[in-house]
């Protein structure tokens, strides 16, 4: 195995490992909302903590799943143009659209990072009276976009190179 | 540069990207950041992943994945199937029974989804190769599929609905109920126009090779029940007193999963995973998007470009009529191109204050919007009903399905003309069961 | 010179905070000293919530922003949003000017922000079942409340608690999920909660709820601006302060008037339910907060210290 292929196996296992956790925690959401609907309007009870639970986990599932579905190539773009255009420019297509989202995805994880490590350090919680610490549902947002420029740099270079993927294939 | 200017240089540089193939989420998220970084420094992105988490972090929000996990449970199952076959037992004498038996499927699945793919992709999974099999032409089936599979935006629950009901701060549960009749209109509309069709071509009576006798037209009828105890249950949830729309999203989630579980023996992990995974594909597509699209209308704000554009507008003062036909031809240009809940992200913003001023209800507007939207998921470049058919019946040429879908374009134009005349077939409903509108 | 000033309340639509925010651009703009404020109300630039890390890191110049929002970052600031610790706005005023608020502007500035002008907004309860006066009344009820602190007491006093946005308050009632919802008067009226109560409790003189929204700026900002500058905006900063005392009182009575005219049933507070709402305040949020907040026993005692 070469080292192509050793990277790419690893950013395809975080990618599943992050959708599976995507899909327990979406699932866990579910199951703690219905708890607190059934504790409210059956038993009059107070919920607290379970509308913060609910909102934090949903979101952490969709940042999670991002990865995941970057890797089934899931996000819905206009594939018009690329369709009909010849070898040569549609490398160069992929390179420009593989930059820009590159840029968006480095934003997101480079202020995510700093966010996270802000959070971390002056003890920020959320305003509730739950008060999770902030860092707990945060740090889906940095981990998850820096996988994904992982993942398209690894896109990038396989579309522009093409003849390297098949290489490794033979390999 | 000035606002406007700015303005050109986001949408040029916005439709380049686009044609490049890349994906929405990032299209948005690229300019966003890029103008922010030009206009205010490197600096600006220190607060993109808040501003980014901040939008999709709420209680509103996370009901989007909730119901489209609901759709998902019972796509998974063979619930669709059932219902279209007990609903074909009645309707196989009438020219094109199968296709209204298909049409009513959608809107009663509809009632369970609130996404138009996730409509489509269950009631097409069967419909399409059992109406093709009979004889019904490609384009018929496919169309009537793509179009009834709009309705799940229309019929409650509604993902666009929400993502409305966020952006223009309207209440959520008034927005589902204006959608019911306007999406029991469109039904009928759609099968008004399959009737025609198919009475003019003679189609779908020559097929009948079997007649079915009453009891065994009731003997399907209890495969039914499932749907019915779920949209009940649902209803009940939502409009009882029992939790807010956002709660019954996640409450309706779990319902369909434990009903689908225990009545079809889906239990096991397999079928599981599967749910969960079509779910966590469709709904971080969306969400990704709307996280961009909150950074993006950040940015267009924080240019002022949003602000500029409402007051040009504003100042045109144009008859109220006009106005509206301007934003329709609008909405329906960017629905070729976008998904729903990009377009509602990034329009809202401009376009409620204007309407508002311009004395348009907010709850029927959404309606109108909707509609509009649901023309766009069966209009290319970007219609996600149209990739969908073409994934679960790839024979059919993107010819055809267009071919078909496009009377039924012109049924929901039709729709909206009548809404338009007739505010009250959106607002009579929520007023009804909810008193007037604040 | 372009200041971007965010809040979260409707914008030209007679909010006093965003008049506020308003009467301070155009105080500056007739000032002469090339600064303009350009103002973006409703959300239209930040979330709500937001605001705190835009202004305190410089991202945004001004906000009027509720201060409570903020205790997740710094946890002092919940005593802003603390039950009964205002009562009135008469007393608003004279807490304005004790030992009590200088701790707040400390803590503010030390994160990056000032206090351009002090706001304190008073509020109430609606219930759909009854008045909502004493302790007692409220027990059994299902309760909105506006933040961790009034959450704690109204357990101590037998209510459950329901979390949700301000937004969802009025589907909330109207479906039959809550019964009962506390937050602010200017709330009360927007979110047109008179349609669904069937009693409002409003602030008289002894008003369990008050938070402190005050319109602050990027202290990054501040100090980058000429002498005149500054000076234009804090003078502007007083003007809007001064024109909000004299609205405060002015709000609950349109309040009243609206729940009025709705045909709403309209109690107050007399001092012996404050007194044993107080009670119960101090065995459960003040207690809470001292414990866990740093200097939050001080703080507390401070505010009540304040004639
Ligand atoms: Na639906
Ligand atoms: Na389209």
């Amino acid at each position: 195995m070469t080292g192509m292929s050793a990277v790419l196996r690893i950013l395809d296992g975080l990618a599943r490992l992050s959708g599976i956790l995507a899909m327990l925690l979406l699932a866990s959401a579910t199951v703690v909302v219905t708890q607190m609907v059934i504790w409210r309007y059956f038993l009059g009870a107070s919920t607290v903590w379970q509308t913060e639970y609910v909102i934090f986990s949903t979101t952490a599932a969709m940042m999670l799943g991002a990865p995941y579905v970057l890797a089934l190539k899931g996000h819905v773009g206009v594939d018009l143009l690329v369709e009909r255009a010849g070898d040569g420019m549609r490398r160069v297509l992929a390179l420009i659209s593989g930059l820009a989202s590159l840029f968006f995805v480095g934003a997101l994880a480079w202020s995510g990072a700093h966010f996270l490590f802000e959070a971390t350090m002056k003890g920020w919680t959320t305003d509730t009276i739950w008060a999770l610490p902030l860092w707990i549902p945060f740090w889906p947002v940095p981990f998850a976009f820096a996988l994904m420029g992982l993942q398209l740099v690894m896109q990038m270079v396989l579309a522009v190179f093409p003849e390297l993927a098949a290489t490794e294939g033979a390999s | 540069m000035s606002p406007s200017m700015s303005g050109l240089a986001v949408l040029v540089t916005m439709f380049a990207l686009l044609a490049a193939g890349t994906p929405i989420a990032f299209t948005m998220g690229f300019v966003a950041v890029a103008a922010l970084v030009l206009s205010e420094g490197w600096s600006a992105i220190g607060g993109v992943s808040e501003t980014f988490f901040a939008g999709l972090a709420n209680f509103g929000m996370v009901s989007i994945p909730m119901f489209i996990l609901m759709g998902a449970a019972v796509a998974s199952s063979p619930a669709g199937k059932d219902l279209y076959e007990a609903l074909d037992r009645w309707l196989y004498r009438v020219p094109g029974g199968m296709v209204l038996s298909n049409i009513g499927a959608c809107a009663l699945f509809a009632a369970l989804s609130g996404s138009s793919p996730a409509t489509c992709a269950a009631i097409g999974k069967m419909g399409i190769p059992e109406m093709t099999k009979r004889g019904y032409p490609d384009s018929l089936a496919a169309g009537s599929i793509a179009a009834g599979g709009t309705l799940g935006i229309l019929i409650p629950p509604s993902v666009t609905m929400i993502v409305y009901g966020i952006a223009t701060e309207t209440s959520i549960g008034r927005l589902f109920l204006a959608g019911l009749i306007p999406g029991l209109m469109l039904t009928a509309l759609f099968m008004v126009w399959a009737l025609f069709d198919c009475w003019r071509r003679g189609l779908g009576l020559s097929d009948v090779t079997r007649r079915y006798s009453l009891a065994e037209r009731l003997e399907k009828l209890p495969r039914v029940l499932p749907f019915l105890i779920i949209v009940a249950l649902i209803l009940f949830v939502l409009y009882g007193g029992v939790a807010t729309p956002s709660e019954a999203a996640g409450t309706g989630a779990l319902i369909c999963l434990v009903l689908v579980a225990v009545i079809y023996r889906m239990w096991k992990a397999g079928p599981m995973v599967a749910i969960f995974r079509d779910t966590i594909r469709e709904a971080v597509m969306i969400m990704l998007i709307l996280g961009a699209a909150e950074l993006f209308a950040f940015a267009l704000s924080s240019l002022f470009i949003t602000q500029t554009v409402a007051d040009g507008i504003a100042s045109l003062e144009v008859n109220r009529w006009v106005l509206l036909i301007v934003i329709n031809i609008f909405l329906l240009v960017a629905g070729f191109f976008l998904p729903p809940v990009a377009i509602i992200l990034m329009t809202a913003p401009i376009l409620m204050p204007i309407l508002d001023s311009a004395g348009f209800d907010p709850y029927w507007f959404a309606v109108m919007l909707t509609i509009n939207m649901e023309i766009g998921l069966i209009t290319p470049p970007v219609g996600l009903n149209l990739y969908v058919i073409n994934g679960i019946a790839p024979q059919i040429s993107l010819r055809d399905i267009l071919v078909g879908s496009m009377p039924f374009v012109g049924m929901m134009v039709l729709g909206m003309l009548l809404l338009a005349v007739f505010p009250q077939i959106a607002l009579f409903l929520p007023e009804l069961v909810m008193g007037p509108a604040i | 010179e372009v200041l971007k000033a965010s809040h979260q309340f409707p914008g030209g639509k007679g909010d006093a905070r965003d008049e506020m925010v308003q009467m301070i651009a155009k105080e500056v703009a007739d000032a002469g000293v090339d600064l303009e404020i350009r103002v973006y109300p409703g959300e239209s630039l930040y979330k709500a919530r937001e605001q705190w890390s835009a202004v305190t890191s410089g991202q945004l110049d001004m906000t009027s922003f509720p201060l409570d929002y903020a205790a997740g970052r710094v946890p002092q600031f919940s005593v802003t949003l603390m039950p009964g610790l205002v009562r009135n706005h008469e007393r608003a005023q004279r807490l304005n000017d004790s030992p009590f608020m200088e701790e707040i502007y400390r803590l503010i500035e030390e994160s990056g922000a000032l206090v351009l002008s002090d706001a304190w907004l008073a509020g109430g309860f609606v219930s759909k079942k009854n008045c909502i006066t004493a302790p007692d009344s409220i027990s059994g009820q299902v309760t909105r409340a506006a933040g961790p602190a009034f959450e704690q007491m109204l357990v101590g006093a037998g209510a459950s608690i329901a979390s949700m946005p301000s937004s969802e308050i009025y589907t909330g009632m109207q479906t039959g999920v809550l019964d009962a919802a506390n937050t602010s008067s200017g709330s009360m009226v927007s979110y047109r909660l008179f349609e669904q109560a069937k009693c409002l409790t409003a602030p008289g003189e002894n008003a369990l709820w008050f938070m402190y929204e005050p319109v602050l700026i990027s202290k990054k900002k501040f100090e980058r601006l000429s002498e005149e500058q500054q000076q234009a905006l804090r003078d502007a900063g007083q003007k809007a302060e001064d024109w909000f005392a004299e609205q405060a009182a002015g709000l609950d009575s349109k309040m009243i008037e609206e729940f009025e005219k709705a045909g709403v049933e309209i109690a107050t507070m007399s001092p012996e339910d404050y007194d044993a709402w107080l009670a119960i305040a101090k065995e459960t949020s003040y207690k809470t907060f001292a414990e866990e907040v740093d200097g939050g026993q001080q703080l507390i005692d401070q505010a009540l210290a304040v004639e």
